[in-house]
C-alpha cells in the first residue's frame, strides 16, 4: 500500500523495548468485581499477530486498552511509545477498526473514510481514501450512505477507515465478522499482506484456522489471561493435545469394541454408554481415527457414527487455562 | 513528505466535526420536537395578545425571566448537547472520532459549538417571533435577550457534553435539573439565584428588557459566569474523553 501522505508532525516517541510496537505491562482491568484482564503482560511487534480467545475472554478489553478507549486499572499501556489517551498524535501511525463502531450514516463511504483520514493529518485526504477504499474492494460503493450498507460492507468501511492514513500499527477486533466466503479471503490476503509490509497487525478472533491464515504470532487468552503464545501450528498442536471425548455408535456390541480399544495408546478410558455406543477419552484424535476401523473389524462390529463430545473451543480454552495454571502452580 | 497546510491544522477537523455534528442532530425527528417547544413562549405572546392584553412589554420580560429563559433554553440547549456525543456514543462513532489526533479540548469545543449552533437556529427565531407578537423589537429589546439565550445555550452546551461523556442518561439528570432546580427553585427563591445558569441569563436579559427578574449580579459578572462555565464543562469533556471508558 503506498503512502498516502501522511503527517510529518508526528510522536518521535521511541518504540518500546526490544523492537515492541506496542506494550501492555502487567495491565489488569476491572470492573467492580469482575476482572477483564488480570496481569496481562505482552509485546506487539511487525506483522500480523492473532489475538484469540472465546467470547470473554479479554481480547476486546485488550485491544480497547491499546486502542485507548480505556485505561487499565493496574499497569502500563504503551503504543508506539506513548500512552495513546494522553497523546492522540500517536493515532496519525495507529489504525483502529472496532467492533460495533459504524460511523456517521448519512455520509457516503468516500465522505467517510476521507473525513477521518483529515483528522488523521492526511494531506489528501480525498485520494488517500479512494485507495483504501480500492484496498478493501468498495470502489463500487463508494458514493453510497454507510447506513444504507450491508453488516459486511460497513465492516469493510471500518477497515478502509483504519488504513486510509497509512498506519504502521492496525489493531482489527474481528476483522471477518459478518463477512461472506469471498470477502473473508480478500481481507485475509489484505491483512497477511500488510504483514508483509512491516507494519504490526493485530487481529482479535475465536476461531484458530482464521487466525492462523493471516498471523505468524498468536496470543491465547482465557480469561483475561495469556495462556498460550507462539506460532499458530505450535498453538494448533497445544489444542489438539487437549483430551477430547468421542462418543461411538455402532451396530451392535459395543463392549466387543471397547475391550478392543482399551489397551490402545491413543485411548485413555472407555465406558460403555448405551446398548449401541461407547464414550471414550483420547489425547491423540488423530491415532485414534486410524486406530478405530481396525478394532472394529476384530470385534465385528459396523461403525456407525463418531463424533466428539463438548468439543467447543471453550472447553479447548479451559483446558489451556487450566495447564497454564497447573505451570504457575 | 510535507503535510500539514497552515498555522492552524485543526481548522479541516472543526470544520469536519462542526458539519457531521449538526447534521447529524438536525436530520432527526428531535430537532422538530425542540423547535416546537421553543414556540411555547410564541403561543403565550399570541394567547396573551388575543385575550386583549395590552402590557406588551411586561408580558415579554415574564415570558423571558420565567418561561424563556429558566425552562425553554434550558431544555434544548441540555438535549442537544447531551445529544451531539450521546449519539455518538449510542452508535459507536464516537471510537473513530477518539482515534483521530484532534485534541481533545478541540474535539469536545467543537461537539458543544455544534450543540450550540443548533440550539440558536432553534431558539433565536422563537424569541424573535415572540418579541414580533408582542411589539417588543427595538434593538436593545432584541439583543440583549438573545445575548442571554446565546450564553445561557453556551454553557449549557459545555456542561452536558461533558455530562453525556459520564452518563447514558446526561438528558434524563439534565431535564430533573432544569424542572427542579432552574425552572422552579431558582427561578421564584431569589436566595437559589446565585447558583443558577439562567439566573445570570436573565441578568443579561434584564440589560435590554425592564421587568425580567434577574439576581442583583453586575452584567460584566453574568456575562464572565457564563462563559466560565461553558469553558469548564468543555475542559471537563476534554478531560473525561482522556479518562472515561469509552464503548
Amino acid at each position: 500500500m503506498s503512502d498516502p501522505g501522511r503527517s510529518t508532525e508526528r510522536p518521535h516517541a521511541p518504540i518500546g523495548a526490544e523492537g515492541a510496537t506496542a506494550t501492555l505491562e502487567g495491565v489488569s482491568r476491572w470492573f467492580g468485581t469482575t476482572v477483564a484482564v488480570a496481569d496481562l503482560s505482552l509485546d506487539l511487534f511487525p506483522g500480523v499477530t492473532g489475538l484469540l480467545g472465546h467470547n470473554g475472554a479479554g481480547k476486546t478489553t485488550a485491544l480497547k486498552l491499546l486502542s485507548g478507549y480505556d485505561s487499565p486499572s493496574a499497569g502500563r499501556v504503551r503504543v508506539l511509545g506513548v500512552d495513546p489517551r494522553r497523546a492522540p498524535a500517536v493515532y496519525e501511525r495507529v489504525g483502529i477498526a472496532p467492533e460495533g463502531a459504524l460511523g456517521w450514516s448519512f455520509l457516503s463511504v468516500a465522505e467517510t473514510v476521507s473525513a477521518l483520514a483529515g483528522m488523521r493529518g492526511v494531506r489528501a485526504p480525498r485520494e488517500a481514501a479512494e485507495r483504501a477504499i480500492e484496498l478493501v474492494g468498495l470502489e463500487d460503493a463508494a458514493d453510497r450512505r454507510v447506513g444504507d450498507l450491508s453488516h459486511g460492507m460497513r465492516q469493510r468501511v471500518k477497515i478502509a477507515q483504519a488504513l486510509a492514513h497509512s498506519p504502521e500499527l492496525l489493531l482489527l477486533d474481528e476483522p471477518l465478522n459478518g463477512l461472506d466466503p469471498g470477502q473473508r479471503e480478500g481481507v485475509i490476503e489484505l491483512v497477511t499482506e500488510l504483514g508483509r509490509q512491516g507494519r504490526t497487525v493485530v487481529i482479535s478472533s475465536h476461531v484458530l484456522p482464521e487466525v492462523e491464515r493471516m498471523a505468524a504470532r498468536v496470543l491465547v487468552l482465557v480469561n483475561g489471561r495469556l495462556v498460550a503464545e507462539g506460532a499458530p501450528a505450535a498453538i494448533r498442536r497445544l489444542m489438539a493435545d487437549v483430551p477430547r471425548s468421542v462418543r461411538v455408535v455402532v451396530d451392535r456390541s459395543p463392549r466387543a469394541l471397547a475391550a478392543e480399544l482399551v489397551g490402545d495408546e491413543a485411548v485413555v478410558s472407555v465406558e460403555a454408554a448405551g446398548p449401541d455406543q461407547i464414550v471414550l477419552e483420547t489425547v491423540d484424535s488423530e491415532a485414534l481415527a486410524l486406530a478405530l476401523p481396525g478394532a472394529a473389524a476384530t470385534a465385528g462390529v459396523v461403525l456407525r457414527r463418531v463424533e466428539p463430545v463438548d468439543d467447543d473451543l471453550e472447553s479447548v480454552y479451559a483446558y489451556l487455562h487450566e495447564r497454564a495454571r497447573g505451570a504457575r502452580g | 513528505m510535507s503535510v500539514r497546510a497552515s498555522r492552524a491544522p485543526y481548522w479541516p477537523s472543526v470544520r469536519t466535526l462542526l458539519s457531521t455534528s449538526t447534521r447529524g442532530l438536525t436530520r432527526t425527528g428531535r430537532t422538530l420536537a425542540l423547535a416546537a417547544i421553543a414556540l411555547l413562549p410564541v403561543l403565550v405572546a399570541i394567547g396573551q395578545r388575543l385575550e386583549g392584553e395590552q402590557q406588551g412589554a411586561s408580558v415579554y420580560a415574564d415570558l423571558l425571566g420565567q418561561l424563556m429563559i429558566p425552562t425553554v433554553v434550558a431544555f434544548v440547549s441540555l438535549v442537544l448537547a447531551s445529544s451531539v456525543i450521546g449519539d455518538d456514543r449510542d452508535d459507536g462513532t464516537v471510537l473513530l472520532l477518539v482515534a483521530t489526533s484532534v485534541p481533545r479540548s478541540v474535539l469536545a469545543a467543537s461537539k458543544a459549538a455544534a450543540a450550540w449552533i443548533v440550539a440558536l437556529l432553534v431558539l433565536v427565531p422563537a424569541l424573535v417571533v415572540t418579541a414580533a407578537v408582542l411589539g417588543q423589537l427595538s434593538p436593545g429589546q432584541l439583543a440583549w435577550p438573545i445575548a442571554g439565550v446565546a450564553l445561557v445555550a453556551a454553557a449549557y452546551a459545555g456542561v452536558f457534553a461533558w455530562v453525556s461523556l459520564l452518563t447514558r442518561r446526561a438528558i434524563i439528570v439534565g431535564a430533573v435539573y432544569v424542572l427542579l432546580w432552574e425552572g422552579t427553585i431558582a427561578t421564584f427563591a431569589g436566595s437559589a439565584d446565585r447558583l443558577s445558569v439562567a439566573a445570570y441569563g436573565r441578568r443579561v436579559a434584564a440589560a435590554g428588557v425592564e421587568g425580567v427578574e434577574a439576581p442583583a449580579t453586575g452584567l460584566i459578572t453574568a456575562i464572565l459566569v457564563l462563559v466560565l462555565v461553558s469553558v469548564a464543562g468543555i475542559a471537563l469533556a476534554a478531560r473525561a474523553f482522556r479518562r472515561v471508558e469509552l464503548p
